[in-house]
């Protein structure tokens, strides 16, 4: 485990009891599984803590420290109940510059839960002042699209980031409250508000949000994933608005309604309209790239056969339509 | 002052339920828990401390440690500390779990704690009471063999860590200049194997704690041949 030289350039080591040292409020990773820590618990029972902690001085409170890395190894160190473990107390930092410190530090091994990244992204927005995707990932390191997925959790209301946050510790299976359900959520719910006003007009976003993570929670999804049906479904009304009127009344069950899913408004409702709004765009395009071609003898023995069928077949639908 | 983390909420729930246990038994539950130093012979570091601590009408202390997941044998740590706190003579040793196992019940015999079922209405069941228990000690050549494996399990992380770090630190970059997507698909390479490599010391870790005080030699050397094989490959590996 080394550590990063430049912070190092201006400290001094010393022994600090570790109940005197108290987590660094920036650090994305604030979720801590019990079980995952026992390796490192009794490694340093038995050998000690061999990397000293980074820390420094608390300004708040003279005696004590804040972490600045190292936390894994201090928790240990205050749940063996050591006396003492060796720092490297560092100078104070600018909050900004302790939030991508903190980034910077505990990277790519900590694997953080998104939504432990969006929290510190946040303090870094309202701090820096800085929103651009471009320039927040430049700051802290984190890739464009993981900065895009943070922004979108941080829109969602408050209470539902907190149902997040209080999963973050758990492994993947055990979590409802999971990070892709709500990007699946509001990706759903965005479209649905921009594709049918009615619906938009008539649920607020909260209420829309709060209704499709309880199906979660009720167990009613296949997968998270089921929500993408919604935004099928918002093609499939484009250009019908006999089917518009249906629609509305199942995404209004489907808000009020726990146990209606996305896949029955969609298999109801929705799914042969969006068959015939896919067959009407592929129509278009086979409609473009045959009014480019000048002449049939140009088009080989086996495509001019494929026409031959294809015309038949929609001479036969036609016909049986009429 | 004892700072407060970050505490997973099972634990944290656990925590509120075991204190009302412990007045329930009719003991005091400790305010600021103390650390008990262990005696000057123990070949560990730190103190007697736990989640929670209780005082009985004497002054008896006890000592519990919290352990919301399923454990199947009682993790090294505390066995460590189960152990010398019969040496001691400081107080109890106490497991605390929602649900238990029979081999965790066995596992808390062999090293000397003793083990609470907390209960959903808040109460304390006896499982395996600390008195009872004396723990058990291997032969010096299998613990030296057992301490030996689990420094090579230790050792084997590390290195396997630092070298994703060096890896990734290398391509950052790479990663830097990535449009779209493919900087979060390369990066997530990076934390699936250090994840793999996590959950693989976690597993053996798990392991040799249940060789604690009643493995054979056989079943060292079974363990000692996963450690030698390591993690299993990653198929998500950034080369």
């Amino acid at each position: 485990m080394t550590q990063p030289p430049d912070l190092l350039a201006t400290s001094h080591q010393a022994k600090v009891d570790p109940a005197r040292i108290r987590p660094n409020p920036d650090n994305p990773r604030r979720y801590f599984n019990e079980e995952r820590l026992d390796l490192l618990r009794t490694s340093i029972q038995e050998i000690g803590v061999l990397v000293p902690l980074i820390v420094y001085a608390d300004p708040d409170t003279p005696g004590d420290y804040v972490l600045m890395d190292g936390e894994r190894r201090w928790r240990c160190a205050v749940d063996l109940g050591l006396e003492t473990v060796p720092t490297n107390v560092i100078p104070a930092p600018e909050p900004l510059e302790n939030l991508l410190r903190m980034f910077n530090i505990h990277n790519v091994r900590e694997d953080w839960p998104l939504i432990s990244v969006a929290l510190s992204l946040r303090e870094v927005m309202k701090i820096s002042g800085e929103t651009g995707e471009k320039r927040l990932s430049e700051m802290t390191g984190v890739t464009r699209s993981s900065v895009r997925r943070a922004k979108r959790l941080l829109s969602l209301p408050e209470r539902e980031i907190d149902l997040i946050r209080d999963e973050a510790h758990l492994d993947r299976a055990q979590q409802v409250h999971r990070e892709d359900l709500y990007l699946e959520i509001e990706a759903a719910e965005s479209v649905l508000r921009s594709a049918v006003p009615t619906f938009a007009a008539k649920h607020t976003r909260p209420e829309v949000i709060r209704a499709f993570a309880a199906k979660a929670e009720a167990k009613t999804l296949r997968a998270v994933t089921d929500f993408r049906l919604l935004a099928k479904l918002s093609k499939a009304i484009e250009n019908d608005d006999s089917a518009k009127e249906m629609i509305e009344y199942a995404l209004d069950e489907l808000v009020t309604d726990v146990s209606v899913t996305p896949q029955e408004v969609f298999d109801n409702f929705a799914a042969e309209g969006y068959r015939q709004q896919t067959l009407l765009k592929k129509t278009e395009v086979l409609r473009a790239d045959l009014a480019g071609i000048e002449s049939v003898d140009s088009l080989s023995p086996a495509l001019v056969n494929e026409l031959r069928h294809l015309l038949r077949m929609i001479s036969d639908l036609l016909e049986s339509q009429s | 002052m004892i700072a407060a983390p970050y505490e997973e909420p099972a634990k944290s729930r656990m925590r509120v339920a075991a204190s009302i246990a412990i007045d329930q038994a009719g003991f005091t539950v400790v305010d600021e828990p103390v650390r008990i130093a262990l005696p000057a012979d123990s070949k560990i570091q730190g103190s007697l401390l736990g989640d929670l601590q209780s005082l009985d009408g004497e002054g008896k202390r006890a000592f519990y440690y919290l352990r919301p997941g399923t454990d199947t044998a009682v993790p090294k740590w505390i066995g460590n500390l189960a152990r010398a706190s019969h040496a001691a003579n400081a107080g109890e040793v106490y497991i605390v779990v929602t649900d238990y196992v029979d081999e965790l019940v066995e596992s808390c015999k062999d090293s000397g704690a003793g083990l609470l079922r907390l209960t959903e209405d808040s109460v304390f069941e006896m499982v395996v009471d600390y008195a009872e228990t004396a723990p058990k000690s291997l032969s010096q050549a299998l613990e030296a063999r057992l301490t030996e494996a689990r420094r090579r399990v230790e050792k084997k992380v590390e290195f396997l860590n630092t070298d994703i770090e060096a890896r990734y630190s290398q391509s950052a970059g790479i990663i830097a200049a990535m449009e779209g997507d493919a900087a979060d698909r390369y990066r997530e390479q990076f934390e699936s194997e250090y994840r793999n490599v996590d959950s693989w010391g976690s597993e053996m870790s798990r392991r040799l704690d249940r060789l604690a005080g009643r493995a054979s030699a056989a079943e060292i050397s079974e363990v000692e041949a996963l450690i030698d094989a390591g993690p299993p490959s990653n198929e998500g590996s950034a080369a």
